[in-house]
């Protein structure tokens, strides 16, 4: 898995390239932002397990975030439940359109302009007010992420659906091979439906995350975590074409990309050579295992050859 | 003991259909035919392409709903809505292409859609597993169950779909041309199961071309022909010629063109010297005249297909020197072949012969629009009139227009073929060129094949129909370990080939 080799590359370099690196302060601070990308990434690898693709989640977060900064003065905790109903609508109405026969890439592409384009209506800068309480969970206790045990509790689940429920398996089969599913009875339509609710619900706690740390609702926060949570899914050695993911890998992904801008400030690499590296980090992910393999061949095929003349 | 006679008292059927009727938009493809198998038999369906065989097997698995007619189970009138319906009542249908997640382990596919489900509704992957290996190994096959299928055979594949098929504890298995892809003794090992299955009361519907294979393993065999009922019978006493006159209307001999005196000329047009590519073709040299059919004979996985990629510039050869037309031409670009005028018409027309979706004339052009374009403008005129002759030429009925795989197997081949002879190519390679494709289309692609040959081209080709490689081609190469192991006549019989593929020699 090329993935883990980025990480553990990224993760000596800023050991070595800074002493500020190997903190308790700047790991927790990694762990910290790159919460909101590994939930947002988790769902994203159930949409890219059944075949699909889902646009909408930066879009999902944002207004999530906003929802409950805006709504929490007004109404209170309810604010909350608020967000997660909106989050749930947009990946009903996403896996309903999948459903129906509509392209993922347009269906969710569809959905990322509406809901951004709702948030717009109801607010244009920061604002809104967020509960203490919920602030505190984007806070630490002592050096621990308060939000850490609830990430790895969401990664957990997820891996423990996509390898143990039968809805897994039936969303793999889906994105394996859409025809053969349905063809072993299972309800194609209901599994992309799940997938998309289960990455909508992520993007939602991602936003309620967002909202916690930011203390407030800001119309443009989740836009980043639309292409990241592409980008660390395969980053992390799944198949874009569906059937094939790897939880471990989104999560190792999601921390390459986490791990990636801080390294690079640490080490004075100038912000506007990160996207530049992001870039190059993804295309090394998909070509490196295909590299290995065309050597490996190569080199089996020479040895052959050489076999067969000396004979 | 391979034919068993209908016995007299022989038990009520499992699953029926009566009066069987459906129509495809204006065209009947299943004219009141009724249909039955029982516990116990192996129940062959043999037609042409057309002839309503995949109609009629798909109203019994639930894949089409039948216009009129009515499906019984154990006698009771049953209504498939979707496949899954006929499938939870005990019917699974082996597709021909096979329905299987290449990306999935065997025991996720084996229990694909019936996962067994432990405590709280968690998946008991060491239960499954565990019955996935006790039936592959009650089955013969030797097939760890936490493999990834992409790695399987097809034969192993095949395995791992009758496996399926009984996990779900099937009383009906329906296959549908099960031994296309296999290599004879894959084949073999097929029957075998299959009897075994049928001793234990499973009833088997089987669908396939080769009518040797009918008369080796089926009860009784239905003939189907423009969606009509020819009839019923036993097997025993049937010959191959019987069964070709009940679907075509004419005996075999008939199905193979005549050859002719090859004046074989010194100048070969293909001509391959120590070609090695390994780990599957170690040593190959071969050479073609003009007016000849060659063809590569030889166990599965011993090099043919292989040989065949490397000169359709599919595969980039670690040795070897090709010459075509007497010029050399070096390795590893499909484009260049086709440019020294190599052909090659691919195994799976579904997926590398023909874009499915797309035109009869937008297929057959392909290949030649540099021809028919001007300044990177296709004109469209030249186009239409060019793909009517390429159409006209191999005799594909429908229109132009309407997209391929609305066409049977055998008239998607001919487009395939038109498609290839069109670019005016004077080497034409072939692998497995009548696959799944009916007796009728089948003589009209040797005719076409041989017309091709009598023009100055030269054929080569491979094919696991032993019979289509002896009554087609003017010699046969036997390909072993990666070599051509002998070259034979084409009068020499199955037998003989039989004997160097298997032992790497003559009889």
């Amino acid at each position: 898995m090329p993935s883990v080799v980025f990480l553990g590359g990224l993760l000596a370099i800023g050991a070595l390239g800074s002493p500020n690196f190997a903190t308790t302060g700047n790991i927790a601070n990694v762990l910290t932002n790159v919460t909101p990308l590994l939930l947002v990434a988790t769902g994203q690898t159930f949409v890219i397990a059944c075949r699909g693709l889902d646009l909408s989640v930066g879009s999902t977060a944002t207004l999530v975030a906003t929802l409950v900064a805006t709504a929490y003065p007004v109404v209170g905790w309810p604010a909350v439940a608020l967000g997660f109903v909106a989050a749930l609508s947009v990946g009903v109405f996403n896996g309903f359109g999948v459903r129906a026969g509509l392209n993922p890439f347009l269906v969710t592409l569809a959905s990322l302009s509406i809901v951004q384009g709702v948030v717009f209506t109801y607010r244009t800068s920061p604002g809104g007010k967020v509960p203490e309480e919920l602030a505190a969970v984007a806070g630490l206790v002592g050096p621990v992420p308060v939000a850490l045990p609830i990430v790895v509790l969401v990664a957990g689940l997820a891996a423990v659906i996509l390898r143990w429920r039968a809805v897994g398996s039936a969303i793999l089969a889906t994105g394996g091979d859409p025809m053969v599913a349905r063809l072993s009875g299972i309800r194609v339509g209901r599994s992309q439906l799940v997938a998309f609710v289960i990455s909508a619900s992520a993007a939602g706690l991602a936003g309620l995350f967002l909202a916690a740390r930011t203390r407030t609702g800001d119309p443009l926060i989740g836009q980043p975590l639309t292409l990241d949570s592409i980008a660390a899914v395969v980053l992390g050695g799944s198949i874009l074409s569906g059937g094939r993911v790897t939880l471990v890998g989104t999560v190792v992904g999601s921390f390459c990309l986490g791990f990636l801008p801080n390294v690079l400030n640490l080490t004075g690499v100038a912000y506007f050579y990160q996207q530049l590296v992001k870039g190059l980090l993804l295309i090394g992910a998909v070509l490196l295992p295909v590299a290995v393999a065309r050597v490996r061949e190569r080199r089996e095929r020479v040895k052959a050859t050489t076999l067969v003349t000396t004979r | 003991m391979t034919n068993h006679g209908v016995p007299a008292e022989s038990p009520p059927a499992i699953l029926e259909l009566r009066d069987g009727r459906k129509h495809f938009g204006g065209t009947p493809a299943l004219r009141g035919v009724s249909f039955d198998v029982r516990p116990g038999e192996i129940h062959a369906l043999v037609g042409e392409n057309g002839a309503g065989k995949s109609t009629l097997v798909g109203i019994l698995s639930g894949v089409v709903q039948p216009d009129a007619g009515q499906v019984r189970l154990d006698g009771q009138p049953v209504r498939f809505a979707e496949p899954l319906d006929a499938r939870r009542s005990g019917i699974h249908l082996v597709h021909q292409e096979l329905a299987l997640l290449a990306e999935s382990t065997v025991v996720e596919n084996v229990f694909l859609g019936s996962e067994l489900a432990g405590r709280w509704g968690f998946l008991d992957w060491s239960e499954m597993r565990r019955r996935t290996a006790a039936v592959l190994s009650s089955l013969g096959a030797r097939i760890d169950p936490e493999r990834r299928v992409a790695s399987l055979s097809v034969a192993e594949r095949q395995m791992v779909e009758i496996a399926r098929a009984l996990i779900a504890d099937s009383r009906v298995l329906i296959l549908d041309e099960p031994t296309a892809p296999l290599s004879p003794l894959e084949a073999q090992q097929l029957f075998n199961v299959l009897r075994r299955l049928r001793a234990e009361g499973k009833a088997i519907v089987y669908i396939s071309h080769r009518l040797e294979e009918i008369l080796a393993i089926a009860d009784r065999v239905t003939v189907l022909k423009d969606g009509e009922l020819v009839g019923s019978w036993p097997v025993s006493g049937l010959t191959t010629d019987d069964l070709v006159r009940r679907m075509v209307g004419r005996p075999i001999e008939d199905l193979f063109p005549e050859r002719h005196q090859i004046l074989r000329s010194g100048e070969p047009i293909l001509e391959i010297v120590d070609l090695v590519d390994p780990p599957r073709v170690l040593g190959v040299s071969l050479s073609i005249g003009p007016g000849e059919i060659v063809g590569l004979a030889g166990l599965e996985g011993h090099g043919q297909d292989e040989i065949l990629a490397c000169l359709a510039g599919e595969r980039a050869p670690s040795r070897g020197q090709l010459r075509a037309n007497g010029r050399p031409v070096p390795w590893g670009s499909t484009v260049r072949m086709l440019a020294h005028g190599i052909a090659f018409v691919p195994e799976d027309r579904k997926t590398k012969g023909l874009l499915l979706e797309r035109s009869t004339l937008w297929n057959v052009t392909l290949p030649s629009l540099r021809y028919l374009s001007f300044l990177g403008w296709v004109r469209s005129q030249l186009e239409r009139t060019f793909a009517e002759h390429a159409v006209q030429a191999v005799d594909v009925r429908g229109s132009l227009d309407a997209p391929v795989h609305a066409l049977s197997g055998g008239n998607q081949q001919k487009v395939v073929l038109a498609k290839w002879l069109a670019t005016r190519s004077r080497i034409l390679l072939l692998n497995q060129p009548t696959r799944g494709v009916d007796v009728g289309a089948k003589a009209e692609i040797y005719a076409l094949l041989r017309r091709f040959a009598d023009g100055g081209g030269a054929v080569l080709l491979t094919s696991r129909e032993l019979v289509e490689l002896l009554g087609l081609c003017d010699r046969i190469l036997v390909v072993r370990r990666g070599r051509i192991a002998a070259e034979l006549p084409s009068t020499a019989t199955e037998e003989e080939v039989m004997a160097v593929a298997t032992t790497g020699e003559a009889a």
